[in-house]
């Protein structure tokens, strides 16, 4: 792919609940084949759950789960590693359950969306992706 | 062309500019740092133009091509507002900072040029009285 390198999804200050906010995807990602995410929750107080959405898209319309972090209130770090080349044979399309990922289907377009229950103080959600 | 006037400025950068980098920090407490390497000219805002009210002689003048934060889509994914309040998230802005040469910078004021509405330079005035 020709704009292979780390990109930064979200990085957002958590404080009051937010359902469901999708942020600007990073674009531009033709030739996509694998992706490595890490998803880096930094806790400070209060909040109840925090729930972190990597999409994809092949149109930057229509967008599709392909992993999932949950985080509650402890500090945390997780990563993922996504593979467009990971055969895949037709299922329909479905929200992903929690910390689950969805692999073999890789767009043109990454994102992050974001739920957020209860009040945090002091909190940060960072969500990057290394593409190739 | 408005791609031309960025070549001819990103080919004189390359020539007599110097990395530094870009820093958008993102939450208070627990705060996380987006970083992106840029090429820019820096010199000391020391002409008498420059020199103007509440710019000291430890302050510096950069100039920068938008080139490498395109690339880089920094700060990356962002909350979008409604127009017309949604200013372009990947410009520079006062509460940046840059590191040059390992001195942390407080960028207080951006001027970004455009040409048919396309941001082509970018200019910042920094504050360096950080010792860090």
């Amino acid at each position: 792919m020709n704009n292979a390198r780390s990109y930064v999804l979200g990085a957002t200050n958590i404080t009051v609940p937010v359902p469901a906010q999708a942020l600007s995807a990073v674009i531009n990602l033709d030739g996509m084949t694998a992706a490595s995410l890490v998803a880096q929750f930094a806790y400070g107080s209060g909040g109840a759950s925090v729930e972190a959405l990597v999409q994809t898209s092949l149109d930057g319309v229509a967008w599709f789960d392909v992993a999932r972090f949950d985080f509650g209130t402890v500090s945390a770090t997780k990563i993922a590693n996504l593979s467009a080349l990971t055969p895949r044979g037709i299922v329909s399309a479905a929200p992903l359950g929690a910390e689950g990922v969805f692999d073999g289907f890789l767009g043109n377009e990454l994102r992050l969306l974001y739920t957020v229950t209860g009040t945090y103080l002091n909190t940060t959600l960072t969500v990057r992706a290394a593409v190739r | 062309m408005m791609s031309d006037v960025i070549a001819e400025l990103d080919a004189a950068l390359e020539e007599s500019g110097e990395d530094v980098v870009l820093r958008r920090v993102v939450g208070t407490g627990n705060a996380v740092n987006i970083d992106v390497t840029i090429r820019a000219n820096v010199r000391s805002a020391r002409t008498p133009d420059q020199l103007a009210a509440g710019v000291y002689q430890d302050d510096i003048r950069v100039i920068a091509s938008p080139t490498q934060i395109r690339d880089a889509q920094w700060p990356g994914g962002v909350a979008t507002r409604p127009a017309p309040f949604n200013p372009d998230q990947s410009l520079p802005r006062r509460g940046d900072f840059l590191i040059v040469k390992g001195r942390k910078f407080h960028v207080e004021v951006v001027d970004a040029i455009s040409v048919r509405g396309h941001v082509v330079r970018i200019v910042m005035t920094a504050k360096g009285n950080s010792a860090t």
